[in-house]
């Protein structure tokens, strides 16, 4: 956690309001984005980043020191996982056909799928999408989101051991899936040889 | 002749050097001596063409996997659950770990020990092994791609919702009717309006036509 972001929280803790704008500002697009990870739908994530900063700032007290992101992605991780109960329980006929919303959101391109049309994320991303939840959750959390192996444990409720396993675990299914998708991306080129 | 004099001329003798003479007499005491006869049959045999010598002989492809595969199996299922380490550990470069394999050295993250020598044997079996090599490739290109999901920017409005919903700015002077209108606004602004609107309304049905103190329940239909 940077320094400023630090001071940011200790702001808003004392109930500066433009301290407050700046950090939704800041992090919003980390919520964001985790949250359409979890649900696939941009509604969804809006709605749920809505969720998770109102939420923020009603308990912004209860944060420990400088484990804010973390903090956020946890309250972020548990609201996503509410709205995936919600939509267990209640199925609208939108939620049947979630894998659909690929397609139907590359048929209209918009800012907010910048990275989409990137060939090699979407690549990366299709990957991504064939893993399993848990090995899913762990690139979340640990290579996307950059937490650390015990802020994951924390968060999880893991031993540190079990997260670095499956952490490892995680990334080969995924590299596994992207060569599965596209032979062509384990070529050797010099900036991917470790040596 | 004797022996001795029999070994010093061998070599002359299996190159067919000797005089006429010296090889008359060597090929008498060959028959007379059986150990120089042999000596002799010996040197004899490894000049013979077709025998090979102590020539340098690389071990065949395939041998090393072979052996694997009839004794523990091939081990890339282990080093699988250790190439997320090694991209990190390359990542963090650390030259010293395979160039001289310390016992342990510190995890970066975890500040753990970590096996150091374990994850020199993984390179060396990265080396060796396609299948591994090509996925050790792939996974420093995750190790690069993957943060760049880390955001993603919502549209604009986002921040207003949420400031909207966090601050309250009552205007100064504003009047009794400007706060409520603002305060409906902000109540039609929740996401699950619809859901709650609604909610209340099934309230207000049961509570006028449903409750038992009801003038109107009993009212025919």
């Amino acid at each position: 956690m940077t320094t400023d972001l630090l001071v940011l929280v200790e702001r808003c803790r004392q109930g500066d309001d433009l301290a407050w704008e700046q950090l939704v500002r800041r992090c919003q697009g980390r919520v964001y984005a985790l949250a359409y990870h979890y649900l696939g739908r941009f509604e969804d994530a809006r709605d749920v980043a809505q969720e998770v900063f109102v939420r923020v700032y009603q308990q912004l007290d209860s944060c420990q020191g400088d484990g804010f992101m973390a903090w956020l992605l946890r309250i972020t991780r548990n609201h996503c996982i509410d709205q995936i109960r919600r939509r267990k329980a209640r199925p609208s006929a939108e939620d049947l056909r979630v894998d659909d919303q690929w397609t139907m959101a590359d048929a209209a391109p918009n800012p907010e799928q910048a990275w989409v049309a990137d060939s090699r994320k979407r690549l990366v991303y299709d990957a991504l999408r064939q893993l399993n939840g848990q090995n899913r959750e762990m690139i979340l959390l640990k290579d996307i989101q950059g937490l650390a192996l015990q802020e994951i444990a924390d968060m999880l409720g893991l031993p540190l051991g079990t997260v670095k396993s499956r952490s490892n675990r995680a990334r080969v299914e995924l590299a596994k899936q992207v060569v599965a998708l596209d032979p062509s991306f384990a070529t050797p080129t010099d900036r991917a040889e470790m040596n | 002749m004797n022996c001795a004099l029999f070994h010093d001329r061998l070599d002359a003798l299996l190159d067919g050097a000797l005089a006429a003479l010296d090889e008359a007499e060597a090929e008498a005491h060959r028959t007379t001596c059986v150990r120089c006869d042999e000596l002799y049959r010996l040197m004899q045999a490894d000049e013979t063409p077709g025998l090979v010598g102590p020539v340098a002989v690389g071990a065949p492809s395939g041998l090393t996997e072979s052996i694997l595969a009839s004794t523990s199996g091939v081990p890339c299922a282990l080093a699988h659950a250790r190439l997320g380490d090694l991209v990190d550990e390359a990542r963090h470069g650390l030259p010293a770990v395979w160039v001289r394999p310390t016992n342990h050295v510190a995890d970066h993250e975890t500040g753990q020990e970590t096996d150091a020598i374990g994850l020199a044997l993984v390179q060396a079996h990265v080396r060796n092994c396609r299948d591994c090599a090509a996925l050790s490739r792939v996974l420093v290109r995750l190790r690069d791609d993957l943060p760049t999901f880390a955001e993603l920017a919502p549209d604009a409005s986002l921040v207003q919702h949420v400031l909207s919903r966090t601050i309250p700015t009552p205007v100064r002077g504003a009047s009794v009717w400007e706060r409520l209108r603002d305060a409906g606004r902000q109540c039609l602004a929740r996401p699950r309006i619809a859901w709650e609107a609604g909610y209340v309304a099934t309230l207000v049905v049961w509570l006028v036509f449903g409750a038992s103190w009801s003038p109107l329940r009993a009212t025919p239909a």
